[in-house]
């Protein structure tokens, strides 16, 4: 029975899909990284490995590495963009997706799709914190709310609070200045998500977006923000069958099968 | 001193309280616009009472009575919370004016603030021509410097003397604050020398002003002003740069904008 394994070590994460033959999901784990790509990687295995009851690295058929981390993968056949990984492992979930937008924990990616799965185009905000995971999860420390709620939280309030600041670090300075004004939370979580979809969208706007479109990675995750970007777009997202996190960890893995069987064809 | 507490009763004093991001700052100048008191406090959650404690400290080292001070006048980003101010005057006129009575030939004003840095550029008359301020992105500024020292461990105060212990910077790739701060986590783990660390980070916002000052066509003198100035270190590696000397201010660089504040009190 095969193993085809795909990592994919982000900045605040790290991820592992295990496919078989049929391009099946076996195993699949999502962890926080820890302080070094390698550590994350080992505890990623400690983990997911006896999931599919194997406890020995040499029942692994295959592996691609994926990720700002891919290059510390040491047991990676091979590693593959993110980019690339993430096209393949949308297309594969829901063959009708053209736009993918994924929001890492320190980047944003837009991701054009043809029919096939190929990638058309991308845009890629690395550069500045504003617009990713990063700004969440900066905003919801400084709110003093678990990131899990921010989401859930700014559904309550019908006045979201309307934020200057575009930089992560201003933002936190805004934020604290509202607490102490008396604003209330909710108000200034709906706030934050609405500031995060507008930086996300301004993106995704530069190469275009079409139908179908899904959100992926971690902030995927948050309904305000998604639900900001519906109505930013006028769009509706199709909802990913599977964890919104996992979509590049499973290209890779789909990548790792494809680039095995033909290795040994 | 002493001459001090006899006259205080009846001389005019005037005070300069500067509300920024960060801290409070206040100077108080007699009729000769001689600094005769200054304080400074952090701001904490909140301005009002940071202004009025920073305000009272001023007034207990001098040993003035409130109503020994003529004017307040009040600038900074958290001026508008000090109930107690007799006029607001904007930081780019009060940086200018007190740099410029520190320094009579100053052509350029570089502050470097807890959130913002600002270029100002001024006349042979001393009149403010032109400025630019970076309030888009907060890299390069005091938070920034901040938040990398702490990502490092290392006291705001030592920042200076490590750097300058570095033989050997190192680059650091990102400009956003944020990610320059994981950049720095990940160079510890990476077992980097944390000296080497800090003095990569202070070179970036030197090369940050640097790109600043071009874009306001710097003329001599210059100098800098602004809590971040009080980082020696920025300043070499900015005249490295620049090839030029940079004035040094007789007063701490951080009390500038508080003390320009009381020079336009002095004149209401």
């Amino acid at each position: 029975m095969a193993n085809y394994l795909g990592i994919d070590i982000g900045s605040l994460t790290g991820k592992a899909v295990i496919i078989d033959d049929n391009n099946n999901i076996k195993a699949q784990k999502v962890i926080y990284v820890k302080k070094t790509p390698l550590k994350t990687v080992n505890v990623l295995l400690d983990s997911i490995l006896p999931e599919i009851g194997i406890d020995d690295l040499s029942k692994i058929t295959y592996c691609v590495g994926t990720g700002y981390g891919r290059r510390k993968i040491p047991l990676a056949n091979e590693t593959i963009s993110e980019i690339t990984c993430h096209g393949t492992g949308a297309h594969h979930v829901m063959p009708s997706l053209r736009t993918v937008i994924d929001i890492g924990g320190q980047d944003c990616k837009v991701i054009r799709l043809d029919e096939n799965g190929n990638l058309k185009n991308f845009i890629m905000n690395e550069k500045c914190a504003a617009g990713t995971g990063r700004y969440l999860e900066l905003m919801s420390e400084t709110l003093n709310i678990p990131l899990e709620k921010l989401g859930p939280i700014s559904l309550k309030t019908k006045s979201p609070v309307s934020l200057q600041s575009k930089c992560s670090l201003y933002a936190q300075f805004e934020v604290i200045s509202l607490l102490g004004e008396g604003i209330k939370k909710p108000d200034i979580a709906a706030g934050i998500n609405k500031a995060m979809a507008e930086r996300v969208i301004n993106l995704a706007e530069k190469v275009g977006i079409e139908e179908d479109i899904t959100v992926s990675g971690g902030v995927a995750k948050n309904i305000g923000v998604v639900i900001n970007m519906e109505k930013l777009l006028g769009i509706k997202f199709k909802k990913l069958p599977v964890d919104p996190q996992i979509i590049g960890a499973l290209g890779a893995a789909l990548i790792s099968r494809k680039s095995f069987l033909k290795k040994n064809s | 001193m002493i001459y001090l507490k006899k006259k205080a009763s009846y001389l005019t004093f005037n005070a300069g309280l500067d509300i920024g991001s960060c801290y409070c700052k206040c100077v108080v100048i007699n009729e000769n616009k001689e600094i005769i008191a200054t304080s400074i406090s952090p701001l904490g959650g909140n301005p009002r009472n940071a202004s009025k404690l920073t305000f009272e400290n001023a007034l207990k080292s001098a040993n003035l009575k409130s109503k020994n001070i003529k004017n307040i006048v009040c600038v900074g980003r958290n001026r508008k919370k000090v109930s107690f101010k007799s006029h607001e005057e904007s930081e780019i006129k009060c940086i200018a004016k007190g740099a410029r009575e520190l320094i009579p030939s100053l052509r350029t004003i570089v502050d470097l603030g807890a959130l913002t840095n600002k270029a100002i550029k001024l006349n042979s008359n001393g009149k403010v021509v032109d400025y630019v301020i970076n309030d888009k992105c907060a890299s390069g500024s005091g938070m920034f410097l901040e938040l990398v020292a702490k990502a490092l461990e290392m006291d705001i105060s030592d920042i200076d003397k490590k750097a300058k212990m570095s033989e050997n910077p190192l680059p650091i790739t990102n400009q956003c604050s944020i990610f320059a701060e994981s950049e720095v986590i990940y160079l510890v783990n990476e077992s980097k020398n944390e000296i080497d660390i800090i003095a990569g980070v202070t070179n970036s916002i030197a090369n940050r002003i640097y790109s600043l000052l071009k874009r306001v066509n710097m003329e001599k003198d210059i100098i800098l002003t602004g809590g971040v100035a009080n980082t020696n270190y920025i300043k070499l590696k900015l005249e490295e740069r620049l090839n030029m000397e940079i004035k040094e201010p007789t007063i701490s660089p951080i009390y500038i904008a508080a003390f320009g504040a009381s020079l336009y009190a002095s004149e209401i």
